[in-house]
Protein backbone atom coordinates (compact mmCIF):
# COMPACT_ATOMS: atom_id res chain seq x y z
CA UNK A 1 0.00 0.00 0.00
CA UNK A 2 2.81 2.84 0.64
CA UNK A 3 3.99 1.06 -2.55
CA UNK A 4 1.52 2.10 -4.23
CA UNK A 5 0.88 5.46 -2.08
CA UNK A 6 4.55 6.46 -3.02
CA UNK A 7 3.71 5.38 -7.41
CA UNK A 8 0.19 7.64 -6.97
CA UNK A 9 2.22 10.50 -5.23
CA UNK A 10 5.19 10.56 -8.27
CA UNK A 11 2.29 9.94 -10.75
CA UNK A 12 0.16 13.39 -9.83
CA UNK A 13 2.94 15.18 -8.96
CA UNK A 14 4.44 14.17 -12.37
CA UNK A 15 7.79 12.78 -11.71
CA UNK A 16 9.80 12.16 -8.42
CA UNK A 17 11.48 15.49 -7.98
CA UNK A 18 8.45 17.59 -7.98
CA UNK A 19 6.98 14.45 -5.66
CA UNK A 20 9.55 15.10 -3.37
CA UNK A 21 8.98 18.63 -3.53
CA UNK A 22 5.70 18.89 -1.91
CA UNK A 23 6.28 15.93 0.11
CA UNK A 24 6.54 17.77 3.28
CA UNK A 25 3.41 19.38 2.94
CA UNK A 26 1.27 16.78 1.85
CA UNK A 27 2.13 14.18 4.11
CA UNK A 28 4.00 15.39 6.72
CA UNK A 29 3.02 19.62 7.79
CA UNK A 30 -1.21 18.79 6.59
CA UNK A 31 -1.25 15.58 9.13
CA UNK A 32 0.48 16.81 11.77
CA UNK A 33 -0.67 20.51 12.02
CA UNK A 34 -4.04 19.32 11.58
CA UNK A 35 -3.42 17.19 14.97
CA UNK A 36 -1.91 19.99 16.53
CA UNK A 37 -4.68 22.36 15.34
CA UNK A 38 -7.17 19.80 17.20
CA UNK A 39 -5.03 19.85 20.15
CA UNK A 40 -4.56 23.35 20.59
CA UNK A 41 -8.24 24.42 20.16
CA UNK A 42 -9.18 21.83 22.76
CA UNK A 43 -7.00 23.74 25.34
CA UNK A 44 -8.64 26.99 23.47
CA UNK A 45 -5.42 28.28 22.43
CA UNK A 46 -4.96 30.13 19.16
CA UNK A 47 -3.81 28.28 16.33
CA UNK A 48 0.10 27.65 15.68
CA UNK A 49 1.71 28.72 12.76
CA UNK A 50 2.77 26.16 9.87
CA UNK A 51 6.76 27.24 10.81
CA UNK A 52 6.03 26.48 14.55
CA UNK A 53 4.32 23.00 14.12
CA UNK A 54 7.56 22.23 11.23
CA UNK A 55 10.07 23.10 13.94
CA UNK A 56 8.41 20.86 16.71
CA UNK A 57 7.66 17.84 13.82
CA UNK A 58 11.46 18.23 13.22
CA UNK A 59 12.57 18.30 16.68
CA UNK A 60 10.10 15.49 17.01
CA UNK A 61 11.94 13.40 14.47
CA UNK A 62 15.06 14.17 15.48
CA UNK A 63 14.54 13.03 18.97
CA UNK A 64 13.00 9.86 17.41
CA UNK A 65 15.85 9.06 15.56
CA UNK A 66 17.84 9.34 19.06
CA UNK A 67 15.53 6.45 20.06
CA UNK A 68 16.26 4.07 17.12
CA UNK A 69 20.24 5.00 18.23
CA UNK A 70 19.43 3.47 21.36
CA UNK A 71 17.57 0.61 20.20
CA UNK A 72 20.43 -0.26 17.30
CA UNK A 73 23.19 -0.06 20.00
CA UNK A 74 22.18 -0.78 23.09
CA UNK A 75 21.11 -4.27 22.75
CA UNK A 76 23.80 -5.71 20.83
CA UNK A 77 26.97 -7.41 22.63
CA UNK A 78 29.20 -5.39 21.47
CA UNK A 79 28.80 -2.41 23.58
CA UNK A 80 29.26 -4.48 27.05
CA UNK A 81 32.76 -5.64 24.80
CA UNK A 82 33.45 -2.29 24.33
CA UNK A 83 32.86 -1.74 27.90
CA UNK A 84 35.33 -4.53 28.71
CA UNK A 85 37.79 -3.66 26.41
CA UNK A 86 37.55 0.13 28.05
CA UNK A 87 37.78 -1.32 31.53
CA UNK A 88 41.10 -3.48 30.17
CA UNK A 89 42.36 -0.29 28.31
CA UNK A 90 42.22 1.31 31.49
CA UNK A 91 45.02 -0.27 33.72
CA UNK A 92 46.96 -0.19 31.04
CA UNK A 93 46.54 3.93 30.40
CA UNK A 94 47.28 4.15 34.09
CA UNK A 95 50.67 2.55 33.58
CA UNK A 96 52.01 4.73 31.27
CA UNK A 97 55.16 6.96 32.35
CA UNK A 98 53.29 9.85 34.15
CA UNK A 99 56.56 12.14 33.08
CA UNK A 100 56.29 11.15 29.69
CA UNK A 101 53.25 12.34 29.20
CA UNK A 102 53.66 15.65 30.77
CA UNK A 103 56.62 15.79 28.16
CA UNK A 104 54.09 15.13 25.45
CA UNK A 105 52.01 17.76 26.66
CA UNK A 106 54.88 20.99 26.39
CA UNK A 107 54.84 22.28 24.07
CA UNK A 108 52.43 19.95 22.43
CA UNK A 109 50.18 19.91 24.88
CA UNK A 110 49.93 23.71 24.38
CA UNK A 111 49.14 23.88 21.33
CA UNK A 112 46.05 22.83 19.81
CA UNK A 113 47.35 20.13 17.45
CA UNK A 114 45.06 17.99 15.86
CA UNK A 115 41.15 18.15 17.71
CA UNK A 116 39.40 16.09 16.03
CA UNK A 117 35.66 14.32 15.88
CA UNK A 118 36.17 11.88 18.23
CA UNK A 119 33.68 9.60 16.59
CA UNK A 120 35.43 10.14 13.40
CA UNK A 121 39.34 9.79 14.07
CA UNK A 122 38.25 5.87 14.61
CA UNK A 123 38.58 5.46 11.36
CA UNK A 124 41.81 7.11 10.92
CA UNK A 125 44.46 4.28 10.59
CA UNK A 126 46.96 5.72 13.67
CA UNK A 127 46.76 4.01 16.45
CA UNK A 128 46.55 6.72 19.25
CA UNK A 129 43.43 7.31 17.54
CA UNK A 130 42.08 4.53 18.97
CA UNK A 131 42.68 5.35 22.71
CA UNK A 132 41.47 8.59 21.86
CA UNK A 133 38.01 7.35 20.72
CA UNK A 134 37.85 5.10 23.27
CA UNK A 135 38.16 7.70 25.65
CA UNK A 136 35.03 9.41 23.88
CA UNK A 137 33.24 6.17 24.19
CA UNK A 138 33.67 6.72 27.84
CA UNK A 139 32.10 9.57 27.54
CA UNK A 140 29.37 8.30 25.56
CA UNK A 141 28.79 5.30 28.07
CA UNK A 142 28.35 7.62 30.49
CA UNK A 143 25.32 9.71 28.77
CA UNK A 144 24.15 6.40 27.68
CA UNK A 145 23.90 5.36 31.63
CA UNK A 146 22.17 8.50 32.64
CA UNK A 147 19.53 8.08 29.87
CA UNK A 148 19.20 4.06 30.24
CA UNK A 149 15.78 3.36 31.53
CA UNK A 150 13.84 4.83 28.38
CA UNK A 151 11.15 6.09 29.94
CA UNK A 152 8.41 8.65 29.06
CA UNK A 153 11.05 11.20 31.06
CA UNK A 154 14.00 10.54 29.40
CA UNK A 155 12.18 10.49 26.09
CA UNK A 156 10.83 14.09 27.26
CA UNK A 157 14.17 15.08 27.64
CA UNK A 158 15.47 14.32 24.76
CA UNK A 159 12.57 15.93 22.97
CA UNK A 160 13.16 18.89 24.63
CA UNK A 161 16.89 19.10 24.02
CA UNK A 162 15.97 18.72 20.44
CA UNK A 163 13.50 21.31 20.49
CA UNK A 164 15.90 23.52 21.60
CA UNK A 165 18.47 23.26 19.03
CA UNK A 166 18.00 26.33 17.45
CA UNK A 167 18.76 28.30 20.79
CA UNK A 168 21.01 25.83 21.65
CA UNK A 169 22.81 26.76 18.38
CA UNK A 170 22.55 30.65 19.11
CA UNK A 171 24.09 29.92 21.97
CA UNK A 172 26.80 28.26 20.43
CA UNK A 173 27.42 30.98 18.30
CA UNK A 174 27.62 33.51 20.88
CA UNK A 175 30.00 32.24 23.19
CA UNK A 176 31.90 31.43 20.05
CA UNK A 177 31.91 34.76 18.80
CA UNK A 178 32.63 36.61 22.36
CA UNK A 179 34.22 33.89 24.39
CA UNK A 180 36.24 31.36 22.40
CA UNK A 181 33.80 28.53 22.91
CA UNK A 182 35.79 26.28 20.10
CA UNK A 183 39.62 27.26 21.49
CA UNK A 184 38.38 26.31 25.02
CA UNK A 185 37.04 23.00 24.29
CA UNK A 186 40.00 22.50 22.08
CA UNK A 187 42.74 23.12 24.79
CA UNK A 188 40.78 21.78 28.01
CA UNK A 189 39.61 18.47 26.05
CA UNK A 190 41.42 18.51 22.89
CA UNK A 191 44.70 19.10 23.69
CA UNK A 192 45.57 16.89 26.85
CA UNK A 193 43.32 14.40 25.48
CA UNK A 194 45.07 14.23 22.07
CA UNK A 195 48.87 14.35 24.23
CA UNK A 196 47.89 11.06 26.82
CA UNK A 197 46.65 9.32 23.90
CA UNK A 198 49.55 9.84 21.86
CA UNK A 199 51.72 8.05 24.69
CA UNK A 200 49.05 5.76 25.99
CA UNK A 201 48.69 4.20 22.84
CA UNK A 202 52.07 3.68 21.75
CA UNK A 203 52.41 1.29 24.83
CA UNK A 204 49.38 -0.19 24.30
CA UNK A 205 49.57 -1.03 20.75
CA UNK A 206 52.94 -3.12 21.34
CA UNK A 207 51.49 -4.57 24.77
CA UNK A 208 48.07 -5.51 23.16
CA UNK A 209 47.80 -5.27 19.32
CA UNK A 210 44.62 -7.21 19.04
CA UNK A 211 42.75 -5.34 21.89
CA UNK A 212 43.64 -2.42 19.65
CA UNK A 213 42.06 -4.01 16.31
CA UNK A 214 39.00 -5.13 18.51
CA UNK A 215 38.33 -1.83 20.32
CA UNK A 216 39.00 -0.02 16.69
CA UNK A 217 36.11 -2.41 14.73
CA UNK A 218 34.02 -1.76 17.89
CA UNK A 219 34.27 2.04 17.79
CA UNK A 220 33.45 1.79 14.01
CA UNK A 221 30.93 -0.09 14.10
CA UNK A 222 29.47 2.16 16.25
CA UNK A 223 29.98 5.06 14.05
CA UNK A 224 28.07 3.14 11.49
CA UNK A 225 24.67 2.83 13.64
CA UNK A 226 25.26 6.20 14.54
CA UNK A 227 25.09 7.15 11.01
CA UNK A 228 22.24 4.76 10.29
CA UNK A 229 20.21 5.89 12.99
CA UNK A 230 20.56 9.50 11.79
CA UNK A 231 19.83 8.71 8.29
CA UNK A 232 16.25 9.23 8.21
CA UNK A 233 16.29 12.59 10.17
CA UNK A 234 18.50 13.88 7.51
CA UNK A 235 16.01 12.46 4.83
CA UNK A 236 13.40 14.44 6.50
CA UNK A 237 15.26 17.55 6.46
CA UNK A 238 15.93 17.02 2.62
CA UNK A 239 12.30 16.74 2.44
CA UNK A 240 11.84 19.82 4.62
CA UNK A 241 14.27 22.19 2.66
CA UNK A 242 13.48 20.92 -0.06
CA UNK A 243 9.24 22.01 0.00
CA UNK A 244 10.34 25.47 1.73
CA UNK A 245 12.47 26.50 -1.24
CA UNK A 246 9.26 25.76 -3.38
CA UNK A 247 6.68 27.51 -1.33
CA UNK A 248 5.70 30.69 -1.18
CA UNK A 249 4.85 30.99 2.41
CA UNK A 250 6.65 30.90 4.71
CA UNK A 251 8.92 33.59 2.87
CA UNK A 252 12.26 31.85 2.37
CA UNK A 253 14.51 34.39 4.41
CA UNK A 254 12.85 32.81 7.10
CA UNK A 255 14.14 29.58 6.48
CA UNK A 256 17.76 31.03 5.98
CA UNK A 257 17.05 32.87 9.46
CA UNK A 258 16.34 29.21 10.54
CA UNK A 259 19.29 27.59 8.93
CA UNK A 260 21.23 30.35 9.29
CA UNK A 261 21.98 30.85 13.00
CA UNK A 262 22.86 26.38 12.76
CA UNK A 263 24.99 26.87 9.99
CA UNK A 264 27.09 30.06 11.39
CA UNK A 265 27.06 28.64 14.70
CA UNK A 266 29.19 25.24 13.12
CA UNK A 267 31.25 28.31 11.12
CA UNK A 268 31.92 30.29 14.14
CA UNK A 269 32.93 26.83 16.17
CA UNK A 270 35.23 25.30 13.97
CA UNK A 271 36.67 28.99 12.95
CA UNK A 272 37.28 29.64 16.82
CA UNK A 273 38.83 25.86 16.84
CA UNK A 274 41.07 26.34 13.83
CA UNK A 275 42.45 29.86 14.22
CA UNK A 276 45.58 30.90 15.58
CA UNK A 277 46.24 30.60 19.15
CA UNK A 278 48.85 32.35 21.39
CA UNK A 279 50.17 29.05 22.30
CA UNK A 280 50.80 28.67 18.86
CA UNK A 281 53.09 31.45 18.62
CA UNK A 282 54.78 30.34 22.18
CA UNK A 283 55.24 26.72 20.68
CA UNK A 284 56.98 27.97 17.61
CA UNK A 285 59.18 30.57 19.57
CA UNK A 286 60.76 27.84 21.54
CA UNK A 287 61.08 26.12 18.20
CA UNK A 288 63.09 28.39 16.71
CA UNK A 289 65.65 29.49 19.87
CA UNK A 290 66.14 25.01 19.79
CA UNK A 291 67.50 25.61 15.85
CA UNK A 292 69.16 28.38 16.62
CA UNK A 293 70.98 26.60 19.40
CA UNK A 294 72.03 23.56 17.40
CA UNK A 295 73.65 25.94 14.90
CA UNK A 296 75.42 27.72 18.13
CA UNK A 297 74.82 27.15 21.47
CA UNK A 298 74.00 29.33 24.41
CA UNK A 299 76.40 31.65 25.81
CA UNK A 300 75.19 34.47 28.30
CA UNK A 301 75.68 37.42 25.86
CA UNK A 302 75.11 40.09 27.42
CA UNK A 303 75.21 43.26 24.78
CA UNK A 304 72.10 44.18 23.50
CA UNK A 305 70.65 42.95 20.44
CA UNK A 306 68.54 44.44 17.45
CA UNK A 307 65.09 44.24 16.81
CA UNK A 308 64.35 41.85 14.10
CA UNK B 1 33.57 22.15 48.55
CA UNK B 2 36.22 21.22 50.95
CA UNK B 3 37.83 24.36 53.08
CA UNK B 4 40.87 23.84 51.31
CA UNK B 5 39.07 23.98 47.45
CA UNK B 6 37.75 26.91 48.15
CA UNK B 7 40.88 28.58 49.25
CA UNK B 8 42.28 27.25 46.57
CA UNK B 9 39.61 28.82 44.52
CA UNK B 10 39.94 31.89 46.11
CA UNK B 11 43.70 31.92 45.51
CA UNK B 12 43.84 31.27 41.74
CA UNK B 13 40.68 34.37 41.23
CA UNK B 14 42.57 36.65 43.15
CA UNK B 15 45.72 35.81 40.93
CA UNK B 16 44.16 36.25 37.95
CA UNK B 17 42.48 39.13 38.65
CA UNK B 18 45.75 40.48 39.83
CA UNK B 19 47.22 39.85 36.57
CA UNK B 20 44.33 41.50 34.87
CA UNK B 21 42.58 44.19 36.70
CA UNK B 22 43.99 47.19 36.21
CA UNK B 23 41.46 48.81 39.22
CA UNK B 24 41.99 46.03 41.72
CA UNK B 25 46.06 46.06 40.98
CA UNK B 26 45.85 50.12 42.16
CA UNK B 27 43.54 49.05 45.50
CA UNK B 28 46.43 46.44 46.24
CA UNK B 29 49.38 48.68 45.87
CA UNK B 30 47.47 51.69 47.35
CA UNK B 31 50.23 51.97 50.33
CA UNK B 32 52.98 52.09 47.43
CA UNK B 33 51.21 54.57 45.53
CA UNK B 34 50.19 56.43 49.11
CA UNK B 35 54.10 56.64 49.33
CA UNK B 36 54.92 58.03 46.13
CA UNK B 37 51.95 60.56 46.33
CA UNK B 38 53.87 62.00 49.39
CA UNK B 39 57.52 62.43 47.24
CA UNK B 40 55.92 63.09 43.53
CA UNK B 41 52.38 64.57 44.76
CA UNK B 42 51.20 65.40 40.92
CA UNK B 43 52.60 61.76 39.58
CA UNK B 44 49.71 59.74 40.06
CA UNK B 45 47.67 62.51 38.27
CA UNK B 46 49.11 62.21 34.95
CA UNK B 47 47.27 60.93 31.94
CA UNK B 48 49.31 58.04 30.46
CA UNK B 49 50.48 60.03 27.79
CA UNK B 50 50.42 59.22 23.96
CA UNK B 51 53.69 58.39 21.97
CA UNK B 52 54.28 59.36 18.07
CA UNK B 53 57.42 57.99 17.93
CA UNK B 54 57.35 54.53 18.66
CA UNK B 55 60.59 53.56 18.00
CA UNK B 56 61.88 55.90 20.63
CA UNK B 57 59.31 54.67 22.87
CA UNK B 58 61.10 52.64 25.61
CA UNK B 59 63.64 55.02 26.24
CA UNK B 60 64.93 57.44 29.08
CA UNK B 61 63.12 60.15 27.11
CA UNK B 62 59.85 57.91 26.18
CA UNK B 63 59.80 55.70 29.37
CA UNK B 64 56.93 52.96 29.20
CA UNK B 65 54.22 54.04 31.59
CA UNK B 66 52.55 51.86 33.55
CA UNK B 67 50.82 51.22 37.07
CA UNK B 68 53.20 50.57 39.64
CA UNK B 69 55.09 47.11 39.47
CA UNK B 70 51.86 45.18 38.61
CA UNK B 71 51.58 47.14 35.81
CA UNK B 72 54.98 46.52 34.58
CA UNK B 73 54.79 42.91 35.44
CA UNK B 74 51.34 42.46 33.28
CA UNK B 75 52.46 44.83 30.27
CA UNK B 76 55.90 43.25 29.82
CA UNK B 77 53.84 39.78 30.23
CA UNK B 78 52.17 40.80 27.31
CA UNK B 79 54.71 42.30 25.25
CA UNK B 80 56.04 40.26 22.11
CA UNK B 81 58.14 40.09 19.20
CA UNK B 82 56.76 40.80 15.96
CA UNK B 83 56.66 37.55 15.29
CA UNK B 84 54.46 36.70 18.30
CA UNK B 85 57.40 35.25 20.74
CA UNK B 86 57.14 36.22 24.48
CA UNK B 87 60.10 38.20 26.04
CA UNK B 88 61.94 36.67 29.74
CA UNK B 89 63.10 39.70 31.15
CA UNK B 90 64.44 40.95 34.89
CA UNK B 91 64.76 44.32 36.61
CA UNK B 92 68.57 45.57 35.95
CA UNK B 93 68.02 48.51 38.20
CA UNK B 94 66.38 51.75 38.33
CA UNK B 95 67.54 55.46 36.44
CA UNK B 96 69.64 57.98 37.74
CA UNK B 97 69.95 61.54 38.29
CA UNK B 98 66.60 63.37 37.16
CA UNK B 99 65.35 59.86 36.19
CA UNK B 100 65.33 57.62 39.56
CA UNK B 101 61.74 56.96 39.35
CA UNK B 102 62.50 54.98 36.12
CA UNK B 103 63.00 50.64 36.48
CA UNK B 104 65.02 49.84 33.65
CA UNK B 105 64.42 45.98 32.37
CA UNK B 106 66.14 43.67 30.58
CA UNK B 107 64.22 41.16 28.14
CA UNK B 108 65.37 38.41 26.17
CA UNK B 109 62.62 36.84 23.49
CA UNK B 110 62.33 33.36 23.57
CA UNK B 111 63.37 32.81 19.84
CA UNK B 112 66.39 34.12 20.74
CA UNK B 113 66.09 36.60 18.22
CA UNK B 114 66.12 39.81 20.24
CA UNK B 115 68.25 41.12 22.99
CA UNK B 116 67.07 44.70 24.51
CA UNK B 117 66.68 46.80 27.42
CA UNK B 118 63.65 49.49 28.50
CA UNK B 119 62.75 52.13 30.76
CA UNK B 120 59.44 51.89 32.36
CA UNK B 121 57.58 54.86 34.60
CA UNK B 122 55.70 53.38 37.13
CA UNK B 123 54.30 56.27 38.53
CA UNK B 124 50.62 55.74 36.77
CA UNK B 125 47.30 54.81 37.13
CA UNK B 126 47.26 53.00 34.23
CA UNK B 127 49.04 51.24 31.50
CA UNK B 128 49.41 52.14 27.98
CA UNK B 129 48.28 50.08 25.51
CA UNK B 130 50.92 51.53 22.96
CA UNK B 131 53.96 49.02 22.17
CA UNK B 132 57.48 50.07 20.88
CA UNK B 133 57.95 50.12 17.44
CA UNK B 134 58.88 46.10 16.04
CA UNK B 135 56.73 44.66 18.98
CA UNK B 136 53.33 44.10 20.14
CA UNK B 137 51.06 43.55 22.86
CA UNK B 138 49.45 40.01 23.13
CA UNK B 139 45.47 40.35 23.93
CA UNK B 140 45.58 37.61 26.30
CA UNK B 141 47.89 36.37 29.08
CA UNK B 142 48.82 32.94 28.46
CA UNK B 143 47.19 30.07 30.87
CA UNK B 144 50.22 27.76 30.75
CA UNK B 145 52.55 30.58 31.86
CA UNK B 146 50.72 34.07 32.79
CA UNK B 147 54.13 35.75 33.88
CA UNK B 148 57.70 35.85 32.40
CA UNK B 149 59.88 37.80 34.16
CA UNK B 150 60.72 39.14 37.59
CA UNK B 151 61.00 42.92 38.93
CA UNK B 152 63.71 41.86 41.08
CA UNK B 153 67.19 41.11 39.39
CA UNK B 154 67.98 37.85 38.31
CA UNK B 155 72.17 37.88 37.88
CA UNK B 156 72.54 34.99 35.46
CA UNK B 157 69.65 35.96 33.57
CA UNK B 158 67.98 34.44 31.82
CA UNK B 159 69.03 31.23 33.31
CA UNK B 160 67.23 31.32 37.09
CA UNK B 161 64.41 33.09 35.46
CA UNK B 162 61.51 30.67 35.63
CA UNK B 163 62.56 29.80 39.58
CA UNK B 164 62.67 33.53 40.15
CA UNK B 165 59.31 33.76 38.94
CA UNK B 166 57.82 31.12 40.59
CA UNK B 167 59.24 32.57 43.65
CA UNK B 168 57.59 36.24 42.90
CA UNK B 169 53.94 35.23 41.72
CA UNK B 170 54.08 32.90 45.41
CA UNK B 171 55.60 35.96 47.55
CA UNK B 172 53.47 39.23 45.12
CA UNK B 173 50.45 37.73 43.50
CA UNK B 174 49.78 34.96 46.64
CA UNK B 175 49.56 32.04 44.46
CA UNK B 176 52.45 30.09 42.43
CA UNK B 177 51.85 30.73 38.78
CA UNK B 178 52.74 28.12 35.68
CA UNK B 179 55.79 28.70 34.56
CA UNK B 180 55.69 25.90 31.87
CA UNK B 181 57.26 27.94 29.21
CA UNK B 182 59.77 29.38 31.12
CA UNK B 183 61.09 25.92 32.20
CA UNK B 184 61.18 24.77 28.58
CA UNK B 185 63.17 27.70 27.42
CA UNK B 186 65.82 27.32 30.36
CA UNK B 187 65.75 23.81 30.07
CA UNK B 188 66.80 24.82 26.18
CA UNK B 189 69.27 27.01 27.03
CA UNK B 190 71.41 24.30 29.65
CA UNK B 191 70.81 21.60 26.41
CA UNK B 192 72.13 23.97 24.38
CA UNK B 193 74.83 25.48 26.16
Amino acid sequence: MAGADLLAGVIEWRGPFRYMMTFWDENISAPIGTIAKFLFSSLHWPEPPELAVDYATLALLLAGSFLRMRRLMHPVESLQQSKRSLKELRPAIREVDQSKIERAELPAGDKRASVATPDLVVVGPKPDKVVLGTRSAGAFEAIDRAFAPMNARSFAAILILSTLFWPLSALVLFFCLTRDLGGWIALKWGAPTQAISAVASRALWSRDPELMIFTRAQLLARWQRFMLALAPFLLFVLLFVANQALAPVPPIEVIIAIAAIPLAALGAFLWSIARRHPNDDVAEALERAERTLRKKPYTNRKEPGSVE
Amino acid sequence: MTADEALLREMITNFWKLIKDEQYQNEVQRPLFEGFQVTHPDLLKRRVPKVADLSRLGSAEYPIAVNGVFGEISYLSLLRTSRGSPFAFHRVGSGSGTDSRLDVYELLSLDLSVRTRFHLDLYYSARTRQAPKGFKLANEFLRSNPIFGTHNNVPDFPIGISHAVRELSKDVYGCPAPVNVLRQFEGLLSEGG
